[in-house]
């Protein structure tokens, strides 16, 4: 199986791979020197095996007519493998045949570590939640094709279970994820409070988007002051006001005297805090 | 270059002290000015050449310019943002001695005269410029440009003709009343120049009846002239500053003349080598053709006036020099620069800066 993994379905199907190559049992846990058995080769070997036509069915292979997928359902395994190796193709576009060797041992040896490979990555599905919505769509089709067509053997029911266990938990997991996703309403919530801002303080919003936009480098803004801008703690400041991240926070004994800056949705001050200076001179408060 | 960093703070206003050449002052505001507390920092320079606080007032709104009292060594005035003027004794702590307040809206300047010592002025967001003695509460006078020469359209004069009508232009029509910053001729102790949101800078004479106490000229295209000065030297010799990032020198002979016959005057000279709006001017206490100035592009800048030599009138512009006259770039700051003066002590060149960035440095002119 190659190390890139294109999308989130290929993934999800690698993620698969990995846990039936651990399963609890230990019955299929994958060996080298073990002969090829095809319900623990990897994916990319079982596409070409007749038997396991499962998952192959869900993807789409590159290469390989539809037509012909067609056609094997309706043949029995062993007619259809038959037919098929006594098929000879010729592909102008092919690799040499050296070349050819070269990637089947490059492949060999990667399948001897794919378990461990596999492994160094499952935080790619965490790191790009746009990918799980592709992921949503097509796994339930893939499982169900998976329970179809799995019903014969006794191990290929068990593995079917297995399958639908770790498909459930593996839905409770991107449930979950999704349900992080849509805590954003909490935001929105507190975003209320943004936008019950009071007159003065959508004002300031308004003069800081103003000056933000104004002042954001574009294609004129000679390099030096480019950089200058970028690093300005002001047009950050400018930034969150205009966002709404930062605005003004009303005095203590009177709310429409704007003293201090605030972020609305952790109620945390920004920049320095307000100290109270008494309005009097030496002359009349006796201290001089 | 020496460096203080006021933390928490953001430089508005800078002024070497008269009286001692260690000395400086720095009005400050927190969260860059926009809301929370202001601060009168007193820095001193030690014999080690080290920049360090010697005395500090906290105050309730953000302070936006500072002058030293020409008569008293150790008075310091501050201009504030809730619309008062206070006067602090660096030898007393915690409060002002004396409190001015008229001004309706936030105070952007103040002025010591240099020559009636006993008169400052200040300039108001409110659109009035109000002339004080320390010795009184209230105001001797308040100066208000007249509100007909906001647009004067000699095609059309009964119509104001808008300066855009974009939106990204909204922030120019706006404020029109804002006076940024008033200044009492170092020749003249009566004449009072004011610069205007409204692009206008005004002349006021105080020993004239109101009716007939000032004249005005539109001097940065109708964008907001942010800064002006007078030339130490050459009486009749005005810097400004604007919006439009220009530096225009402007000969008020002329500017009188034609202002009398209500016909536009011509700059004597303009320098346009600032990247964003200039913010600051002040031309050398040293020599009559060096200026310095600081703008919004974060940077101080010193230029050689050519359009003059040897007190005689060149007939040129900076337009003809490679380097449009500039002399210097400071680029040390980081944020906008708000305040710079000239060291009247020792070796002519001596700058102090701050700015946005919290920095007060103070640097050599001439060391390119």
């Amino acid at each position: 199986m190659s190390l890139c993994q294109p999308s989130g379905l290929a993934q999800f199907v690698a993620k698969n791979d990995q846990l039936q190559s651990t399963s609890v049992s230990q019955k299929h846990r994958f060996r080298a020197d073990e002969p090829l058995n095809p319900t623990n080769v990897p994916l990319e070997s079982r596409f070409r095996s007749p038997r396991e036509l499962r998952l192959s069915d869900a993807l789409p292979v590159p290469g390989q007519p539809l037509v012909g997928k067609r056609a094997t359902s309706s043949l029995h395994a062993g007619d259809w493998s038959d037919e098929f190796s006594r098929m000879k193709i010729h592909d102008p576009l092919s690799f040499t045949s050296e070349y050819q060797q070269l990637y089947a041992s490059y492949e060999k040896s990667q399948h001897s570590r794919s378990p461990d490979v596999s492994r160094q990555y499952p935080p790619t599905l965490q790191q790009f939640p746009s990918q799980r919505s592709t992921l949503m769509q097509r796994a339930p089709l893939s499982a169900q094709h998976t329970h179809q067509t799995s019903s014969g053997t006794s191990d290929n029911v068990l593995e079917a279970e297995y399958f639908d266990r770790e498909f459930d938990e593996l839905e409770r997991e991107m449930s979950s994820d999704m349900h992080d996703d849509i805590e954003d309403p909490d935001v929105d919530e507190q975003g209320q409070s943004i936008l019950e801002l009071t007159a003065e303080q959508l004002k300031f919003q308004q003069a800081a988007s103003e000056i933000h936009q104004r002042l954001s480098p574009g294609p004129q803004t000679p390099p030096a002051l480019e950089s200058k801008f970028q690093k300005s703690k002001f047009l950050g400041l400018m930034r969150g006001i205009s966002d709404g991240v930062v605005t003004l926070k009303g005095a203590d004994d009177d709310a429409n005297k704007y003293t201090q800056l605030f972020s609305p949705t952790s109620g945390e001050l920004v920049g320095n805090e307000y100290f109270p200076v008494a309005d009097a001179t030496l002359n009349n408060n006796g201290t001089s | 270059m020496l460096r203080y960093h006021m933390q928490g703070f953001s430089g508005y206003g800078i002024q070497y002290s008269p009286f001692f050449d260690n000395k400086i002052a720095v009005a400050s505001g927190s969260n860059f000015g926009l809301v929370g507390n202001g601060k009168l920092f007193i820095l001193d320079i030690d014999n080690k050449g080290r920049m360090m606080e010697s005395k500090s007032f906290l105050t309730q709104d953000g302070l936006f310019d500072v002058a030293w009292n020409e008569l008293h060594e150790s008075q310091v005035l501050v201009a504030q943002g809730d619309g008062t003027l206070r006067l602090f004794d660096i030898m007393l702590n915690d409060y002002p001695i004396a409190v001015f307040h008229e001004h309706s809206k936030e105070v952007l300047s103040c002025n010591w005269n240099l020559i009636n010592k006993h008169l400052f002025v200040s300039s108001s967001w409110d659109g009035s410029i109000k002339v004080w003695s320390p010795a009184r509460s209230s105001s001797l006078t308040t100066l208000a440009p007249r509100p007909n020469n906001a647009v004067h359209n000699n095609l059309h004069p009964s119509k104001n003709v808008p300066i855009s009508s974009q939106k990204q232009h909204n922030a120019l029509t706006k404020n029109k009343k804002c006076i940024y910053q008033a200044q009492f001729s170092p020749h003249d102790p009566n004449s009072v120049m004011g610069c205007c949101s409204n692009s206008y800078v005004t002349l006021f004479d105080l020993r004239q009846p109101s009716n007939s106490n000032q004249y005005s000229f539109l001097a940065h295209a109708g964008m907001e002239t942010l800064a002006c000065d007078f030339n130490k030297y050459r009486p009749y010799i005005v810097a400004t500053g604007g919006v439009d990032n220009m530096i225009k020198i402007w000969d008020l002979r002329m500017v009188r003349k034609m202002s009398i016959n209500s016909r536009q005057p011509m700059s004597v000279n303009e320098i346009g080598g600032h990247d964003l709006p200039v913010r600051k001017l002040s031309w050398s206490p040293h020599h009559s053709d060096i200026l310095l100035s600081t703008s919004y592009d974060m940077t101080c800048k010193v230029w050689h006036d050519l359009s003059v030599e040897n007190g005689k009138p060149t007939g040129k512009t900076n337009s003809v020099d490679p380097a449009k006259g500039c002399r210097l770039v400071f680029p040390h700051h980081t944020e906008f620069v708000f305040g710079a003066d000239w060291s009247l002590w020792g070796q002519p060149g001596y700058v102090a800066s701050t700015s946005w960035d919290g920095n007060v440095c103070v640097w050599y002119a001439f060391s390119g």
